[in-house]
């Protein structure tokens, strides 16, 4: 099980590698969150919609509301150029920290 | 299914977590679950899915995610970004606190309803009288050069100012040659216009050839009147009309030039249309038309010897400086023009005598009123001034009140990272939103007030008029004042507001539990409110007290109802024999109208407001004044019948007996003031005074009655008798007895008066209380307005003492709780709860009491018969207010000590 903090750390990695290619919604982005972790991760209402503002406050991402013919209005979230940075950011040094942990358990299998 | 958006929005307002745009935060959220429940269902049970869903919106997470949402707005672009300054952007910001505003004072329907309406009542209040002060004082007609027009006056030994006479301004303009452009005359006068079928008395200006060249105006219809209407004497049978009347009368009818009217007997060509804004010589009263002076035998069915008269002084004259010419040059020419008119006529200009230039731009009504009109205005320019802001200390503290309930709402946001300019202007623009509606509501009441007030029938024997139409200036009087309004109202509390301790605040999970401190910010206000209150009502006070006073002056005459009415004599029966049978005629028939007990003739009648008439005596052994060739006394011509018809009372001798005709000695009855000033120890009766080359002898003395206002000191005055001063006016007194409707036998004495002579102008018909009753006039409209204004403060002030008491009540519903759970009585803690009620109103009256002694000493020339400090006014008017601010205080206190403690105690 994964401990809160890192729970918080990855779910922004999430979202933003969630929006990299197009947007999505609010119950999307918590299903696909779900299934993607295999249900290690889920995001309720209450969780998951504070992450999105804030993402939002810092403008990494973008929520508009969108109205689709024959869908009724929803609000969609984007990643914004600023979000896109923090991702290249963050799979860098998540890519970093990745090889870092495999080279030791590696080293320690070895 | 269950509704998600009721089910959050209900769980946000428990949390006072709403904010008027949270409806996408709701919606959004909603969406989600609908969807959420529509997956788990299938799997779960719908039971069960519910109750998983509505576990996620406990407290603390929804907490969160209200307040996660609000630091995202402050980037989004519905909610502008604070940083960086643009107008373009503060616009927006402005405009979406307006949105924001506006939704708040629709949830808060109470609240924003009696903010609006104290807001209009302030407001309306001072609009109305700013109106006035517009009307009379601030509107100008559209004269060129005003800065080199000036009126011209004489000092008279009983006005300060009097108007000319004819042949003194003929004087004057003769001797002026070059020194002015134009020297301009005008003389108000009454006409009765025949209508066929009834007759109007209209309102004129007579005016000579320089009067409109002087002012020079252009005509709207037609032509003004020139020098070319200034030739000869009744030669000139044409009129220019009154914008105002060319309305009323016309229907504005361009096509007006060329039409006849009659005017006493003759017909008049209407020969254009005076511009509009241009209301005549003095402001408030507005003539219907403007006819040319050389008309005056005609229209004011005399001979034109009226114009001969060196001591009638009625003409008041303008004049427009010669190109180069100073104003201290029109002076020095003043100076030594009045040298030479005491050469030549020593008679009428006495060593006393001077003539006053008066620059326009010096003059608010006429120099003969500015010393009444001007202060009087300003006292109720300060009263609504005062009234405004007792409204807005009212709305001060009652937002100060809610931005303590709104502590947590702001704290949370400046913790979320607005800023403090951001907070407070949203809070002025709350109070702005009110201000607005109040300031628009206001403009509604002030056109009521005054269009009541103006229709109102004033017992006044001239038509005033008063141009109050909306312009720009009242506009934007209206607007700053509800400006001022709302920083008035906006700026204390958002400052005290925003000040908070932001951690305290948001730690302290009690609503508001701020420190006492701002408890008595809003105590000032309302004490200040209370004091403001106290000065208006016993001002208010002092007026009743006055106009209770004068009510009980005793005129000494003029008991009995009776009808009054003013006529001219035609031209053919304004002198010698044919006069007096006409009189007769006219008595005779009057008699027989039945209740009518007596019926008497007087050429100037007692107490009137429009005229006065004074002779120059001299008696035998007594020195007149310094300077001056005689007494200056006061008199009237009267028949026989006067007396018993107005009740003046005879104290010795005889009264005017219809024997006293041109033919046999001249007679006077003299009142008893005069017997005591001119024949003091000894009696009068048989004594004789002079006036001019004409000897009196003394028959009789009256009773001494009040001649020109009720609140002079007794006057020497006398009678003479009327066949014997014939003159071209008269007033008819009639007098009925009790029982009889004066009304009625005012109606049927212009009836007689038609019998006898169709062309006969009648000038006006009133009744004996009408007439007195006007010269109550300038106290019972003091009485009123500031009875009105006191009232409405107080109203206002008591509002504020109820909301601070029952805000206290309110937050401190736990403490009475606790204290009546522990066995406190219920009188107790009235007592409690009214201590701060009450303390205020002590505080705020002793302060008003003690500014109320310092603002009547100002006001103490407007107040006759009655002590600025009057006993009286000064312990009713802080009793009322005692047993009032006791009663506004006592209501909320004994309501929160019936309460149930055990239900307070549960509710928190």
């Amino acid at each position: 099980m994964l401990t809160p903090e890192l729970k918080k750390g990855s779910a922004e990695f999430l979202v933003l590698s969630l929006l990299e290619h197009q947007p999505r919604h609010g119950y999307d982005l918590s299903k696909l969150i779900a299934s993607r972790s295999r249900g290690v991760l889920t995001f309720h209402v209450a969780s998951l919609y504070p992450l999105l503002y804030r993402m939002e406050a810092r403008g990494w991402i973008r929520g508009r509301w969108v109205e689709k013919a024959g869908e009724r209005r929803r609000r969609y979230y984007r990643i914004s150029a600023e979000g896109a940075r923090i991702l290249d950011a963050q799979r860098k040094s998540w890519r970093e920290f990745v090889a870092a942990v495999t080279s030791i358990a590696e080293t320690r299998h070895a | 299914m269950r509704d998600w958006r009721r089910e959050i929005r209900t769980r946000l307002e428990q949390l006072a977590l709403v904010s008027g745009d949270d409806a996408d935060l709701v919606e959004e959220l909603a969406q989600h679950l609908e969807e959420e429940f529509a997956d788990l269902a299938p799997r779960v049970g719908a039971a069960q899915a519910e109750h998983q869903l509505l576990e996620r919106l406990a407290p603390d997470t929804l907490r969160d995610v209200a307040r996660a949402r609000r630091a995202a707005r402050a980037e989004r672009p519905e909610r502008p970004a604070e940083r960086g300054f643009s107008l373009a952007a503060l616009a927006q910001r402005v405009a979406w606190d307006v949105r924001y505003a506006i939704r708040r004072s629709r949830r808060r329907t109470g609240f924003t309803i009696v903010a609006v309406l104290s807001l209009a009542l302030g407001i309306g209040a001072n609009t109305a009288i700013f109106s006035l002060v517009d009307a009379i004082l601030l509107r100008r007609p559209p004269v060129p050069h005003r800065e080199r027009v000036a009126q011209i006056f004489l000092r008279q030994p009983s006005f300060p100012y009097a108007p000319f006479s004819y042949p003194d301004y003929v004087s004057l303009r003769d001797a002026s040659r070059g020194l002015f452009s134009q020297v301009s005359i005008a003389e108000y006068f009454p006409v009765p216009r025949d209508l066929g079928d009834r007759e109007e008395t209209l309102f004129g200006e007579l005016v000579n050839g320089d009067y409109f060249p002087l002012l020079g105006l252009t005509p709207q219809v037609g032509r003004l009147l020139g020098p070319e209407d200034d030739i000869a004497n009744g030669a000139h049978a044409v009129v220019v009309l009154s914008n105002d009347y060319w309305h009323r009368a016309f229907a504005a009818d361009p096509g007006v030039v060329g039409h006849q009217i009659r005017l006493a007997g003759r017909d008049y060509t209407i020969v254009g249309v005076a511009p509009v804004g241009y209301a005549g010589t003095m402001p408030g009263i507005a003539p219907a038309l403007f006819a040319p002076i050389r008309m005056i035998g005609q229209l004011e069915s005399s001979s034109s010897d009226q114009l001969s008269y060196r001591d009638d002084h009625s003409l008041f004259v303008k004049v427009r400086l010669a190109p180069g010419v100073s104003m201290a040059r029109a002076r020095a020419f003043a100076a030594s023009y009045t040298a030479d008119m005491m050469q030549q006529f020593p008679r009428w200009w006495p060593s006393s005598s001077e003539t006053y230039v008066v620059p326009e731009s010096e003059i608010a009504v006429s120099p003969m009123l500015d010393g009444i009109v001007v202060p009087a205005v300003a006292s109720l320019v300060v009263v609504v001034a005062l009234v405004l802001l007792v409204a807005c200390a009212n709305l001060a503290s009652f937002l100060l009140a809610q931005a303590r309930d709104r502590q947590r709402e702001i704290a949370i946001r400046i913790a979320l990272g607005a800023s403090r300019w951001s907070l407070v202007r949203q809070l002025v623009v709350e109070a702005l939103v009110l201000a607005v509606l109040g300031g628009v509501a206001g403009l509604l009441l002030s056109r009521i007030a005054l269009s009541v007030l103006l229709h109102a029938d004033l017992p006044l024997p001239f038509p005033m008029s008063f141009d109050v139409s909306l312009d720009a200036r009242v506009l934007g009087f209206a607007a700053a004042a509800a400006g001022a309004a709302a920083l008035l109202v906006g700026v204390l509390p958002a400052l005290q507001a925003t000040r908070p301790n932001v951690v305290e605040v948001i730690k302290s999970e009690n609503t508001g539990g701020g420190p006492a401190r701002r408890v008595t910010m809003r105590s000032a206000l309302v004490a200040g409110e209370i004091a403001v209150s106290l000065v208006l009502l016993i001002t208010a006070g002092l007026f009743l007290r006055s106009l209770q006073e004068r009510e009980h002056i005793d005129p000494g005459f003029g008991h009995a109802p009776a009808g009054v009415v003013w006529l001219g004599f035609p031209p053919d029966k304004n002198t010698g024999p044919r006069q007096q049978l006409l009189i007769d005629d006219i008595e005779t028939r009057m008699r027989r109208i039945p209740g009518v007990t007596a019926v008497g003739v007087i050429d100037n009648m007692l107490l009137s407001l429009t005229s006065t008439q004074d002779a120059e005596i001299n008696v035998a052994g007594l020195v007149p004044p310094k300077g001056e060739p005689g007494f200056d006394v006061d008199y009237a011509a009267v028949d026989s019948g006067l007396f018993a018809a107005a009740g003046v009372r005879l104290l010795r001798g005889r009264g005017i007996a219809s024997s006293d005709n041109p033919a046999s000695a001249r007679v006077a009855v003299i009142n008893d003031v005069m017997a005591r000033t001119f024949w003091p120890g000894v009696d009068p009766l048989g004594r004789t005074f002079r006036r001019d080359s004409t000897t009196y002898r003394v028959v009789g003395v009256s009773k001494t009655t009040k001649v020109r206002s009720l609140g002079e000191e007794p006057r020497p005055f006398f009678f003479a008798s009327f066949a014997q001063n014939a003159t071209m006016y008269a007033t008819i007194v009639a007098q009925t007895t009790a029982g009889h409707d004066a009304d009625a036998i005012t109606a049927q004495m212009i009836g007689t008066l038609r019998d006898v002579d169709p062309s006969m102008p009648v000038l006006q018909g009133t009744t004996m209380a009408r007439h007195l009753s006007a010269m109550m006039l300038p106290t019972r409209l003091g009485a009123m307005a500031f009875g009105l204004f006191a009232a409405l403060a107080l109203l206002l002030a008591m509002i504020g003492v109820y909301g601070v008491v029952s805000y206290a009540v309110a937050s401190r519903g736990r403490e009475v709780g606790i204290r009546m759970a522990l066995g406190a009585a219920p009188n107790e803690v009235v007592r409690l709860l009214m201590r701060e009620g009450l303390a205020m109103v002590g505080v705020g009256g002793v302060i008003g009491l003690l500014f109320a002694f310092a603002v009547t000493r100002v006001l103490r020339n407007l107040l006759s018969g009655v002590n600025a400090a009057d006993p009286l006014a000064f312990v009713i008017a802080p009793a009322l207010l005692l047993i009032v601010g006791v009663a506004a205080a006592l209501i909320p206190a004994r309501r929160s000590a019936r309460t149930d403690p055990v239900r307070v105690l549960r509710t928190d």
